[in-house]
Order: structure tokens, then C-alpha cells, then sequence
């Protein structure tokens, strides 16, 4: 019966990682952006400290995510992210408002991308 | 440079344990499914190894979900006859009792042409000399040929031949001690270092080949000096 169980138990791990990995990365990435909304808000009423530590707080948990990250989705989205957080930070030194809502925007969708790759759901399937 | 090496030296180990656990049948005995797996894996395998943007992970699972799947696929296989009909298929008669089964042929796709390359390839030219053609699941073709065609045999003739047909059993192998196989043989290094000096040897390490079969018979060759 080992001729069944071995290949049964890989199929098993290998669909419970990846449901655990989709739900884990979902419930990293909703805080972060979430964060990025408030950061975005903040720099709206000019509340630039309360902006700059929100930004600050969601760029050190994704960096800490980042290993992981690197192993399960394709490096080319991280690097689009990493790039848009350098910008955000860039537009929030020189306090333009506009430009830091607009990248923050495109922070929020790219992250939301990095979760919706891991999901099972039949789009992506399809 | 590092990355591509050690992605590559690890997607090679994986293969060739995955290939390994899909068992030792050659390429040309493979069923349909297992070539086209075998020819699915060495594809997956190469993504990950040429573009660093894909984790090394996303080839990793693909292979090692298909692996699984063939195993289990195997499993089922042996255990349920009706599912390895509905996975490998029947064997076909193409020819029986002497006739070409033209509906057979038809079904599989299988044309005259191929059908007489088949039957060349294993030595026949006359066609009424064939009294079974069948198509295996694998897509070799099995030719068996009227008793009155086939090379005779010595039970066939009335004839008794001893049986002295045994598997040898290699005891030095390019100068190394098989001890595996003095074990198998009940034998020990005593016998071995017999067996060398009648054979003019002084040591194992003067030996490429030493074997010995279920009769006592002892092959030994020795190693050429090297040029």
C-alpha cells in the first residue's frame, strides 16, 4: 500500500501548502493595504508623519515577507512592488500629495495581484 | 551564474529521482501517457532552470504533482483491470490466423504501409507465413508466425537438452570486491583468492571481470595495461 500512500500523501502536502500559502499571503497582503488606504488618506489632509509611518510599517512587513514571497510568486511582481514602494516613499519626501495617492493606488492592485496569483479559484485556473 | 547552476544541479537531482520512481522501462516501451509525462517533466524542468524570474517552486510542484499522479496512476493500474483497459487500452489482432484485419486497422489508424515495416523489421516478408499480428498498448508489434514457419525448438524436434543456462554472478568488478555477491553465492574471499592464482592473478585489483555462474563455472578477464 505504500505504492498509494507516498504519491496520495505528496498530492495531499502539495494541495494543503498551497491553500495555506494562498490564505496566508490573502491575510498578509488586506493589513498592508489597508495601511497603504490610510497612508493615502493621511497625505490627503496633510498629515504627512501619520503617512510616512503607515508607509514605513507596510514597507517593513513586506520586506519581512520577502523571502517567502520570493519562493512562491514570480519575482517579476515583487520587483513592479518594491519599485512602487521606493516611488511612494520617493513622493512622500518631497510631500506631493497627488502623485503619492496615485502610487499608493498602484501599490493597493499590485499587492492585491501578488494575493489573487496564490488563490484557488477557477479564474485563475482558467 | 551561481543561480543558474545551482538550479540546474537541483532540478537534476530531482529528475533523476523522479524518473527513477517511474520505473525501468526504456523510452520505446513506454505507454503513450508515460511519454507524454516523461516529455511534460523535462519541459517543466527547463522553465525554472532558464528564466530566474519563476520560482524554483512553480517547476518543483508541477513535477512532483505529476509524479503523484502517475504513481497513483500505476497503482490503480495494477489493481483494477478494467482501469488499466481504460487507460493503456486493449492490444489489437491486426492479423488472424493469417488475415489482415482491415477494420483493426482502420480503428487505429494503422496503414498497410506501417504494417509492413512492422512485419520487415522483425525479419518477415511473406505475409501468409504470419498467423498473429497484434498491436500492443505500447505500440510494438507482436508477430507470431505459423508453427510450420517458426524456427523449431529441441522439445519440438524430440529432442532433451540438458539445462545449462545459469546467471552468473560478478564477483570482481573493474578490480573491486563484489561482496554482495560472494555472499549470494555462499562463497568467501578464501575461495576468491583461489580462484584468482588459478587463474594467474595475483590480486583483485589485476581483474576487470570476475564472475561465477550456478555451475561452479568461473569467467575471469583480466585488466589490460593502460597505453
Amino acid at each position: 500500500m505504500k505504492y498509494f500512500f507516498i504519491p496520495a500523501s505528496v498530492l495531499a502536502l502539495v494541495l494543503a501548502a498551497s491553500l495555506w500559502n494562498a490564505a496566508a499571503v490573502e491575510s498578509r497582503v488586506e493589513p498592508w493595504r489597508s495601511q497603504l488606504e490610510e497612508a493615502s488618506a493621511a497625505a490627503e489632509t496633510g498629515d504627512w508623519t501619520r503617512s510616512e509611518a503607515l508607509l514605513s510599517a507596510a514597507r517593513q512587513e513586506w520586506e519581512a515577507m520577502h523571502g517567502w514571497l520570493h519562493l512562491v510568486t514570480a519575482h517579476g511582481v515583487l520587483d513592479d512592488a518594491d519599485a512602487l514602494f521606493a516611488s511612494s516613499e520617493g513622493f512622500l519626501r518631497v510631500r506631493e500629495a497627488a502623485e503619492l495617492c496615485a502610487e499608493l493606488r498602484e501599490l493597493s492592485v499590485r499587492l492585491r495581484v501578488v494575493a489573487e496569483m496564490q488563490k484557488l479559484s477557477l479564474r485563475n485556473i482558467l | 551564474m551561481a543561480t543558474a547552476f545551482a538550479r540546474t544541479a537541483l532540478l537534476y537531482i530531482i529528475l533523476m529521482a523522479g524518473l527513477r520512481l517511474m520505473g525501468k522501462r526504456q523510452l520505446g516501451e513506454l505507454e503513450p501517457i508515460e511519454l507524454v509525462l516523461t516529455l511534460l517533466i523535462s519541459d517543466l524542468a527547463v522553465v525554472p532552470m532558464q528564466d530566474f524570474g519563476i520560482p524554483l517552486l512553480n517547476g518543483l510542484v508541477p513535477i512532483a504533482t505529476l509524479l503523484s499522479m502517475s504513481m497513483l496512476l500505476s497503482f490503480f493500474s495494477l489493481h483494477s483491470i478494467r482501469f488499466r483497459r481504460l487507460v493503456c487500452g486493449n492490444p489489437t489482432t491486426l492479423i488472424k490466423d493469417g488475415v489482415i484485419q482491415q477494420d483493426a486497422m482502420r480503428r487505429n489508424r494503422f496503414t498497410l504501409d506501417e504494417l509492413l515495416e512492422e512485419l520487415r523489421s522483425q525479419g518477415v516478408t511473406d505475409l501468409t507465413t504470419v498467423k498473429y499480428a497484434v498491436l500492443e498498448t505500447n505500440g510494438q508489434l507482436s508477430v507470431l508466425l505459423y508453427p510450420a514457419e517458426a524456427p523449431a525448438t529441441p522439445r519440438q524436434l524430440g529432442r532433451s537438452v540438458p539445462d545449462d543456462v545459469f546467471l552468473p554472478t560478478v564477483l570482481i568488478n573493474d578490480g573491486r570486491v563484489m561482496r554482495s555477491g560472494l555472499r549470494e553465492r555462499g562463497l568467501d574471499e578464501g575461495w576468491l583468492d583461489a580462484a584468482l592464482r588459478r587463474h594467474g592473478r595475483a590480486s583483485a585489483s589485476e581483474v576487470l571481470l570476475l564472475t561465477v555462474d550456478g555451475a561452479g563455472k568461473v569467467l575471469c578477464v583480466g585488466k589490460e595495461e593502460a597505453g
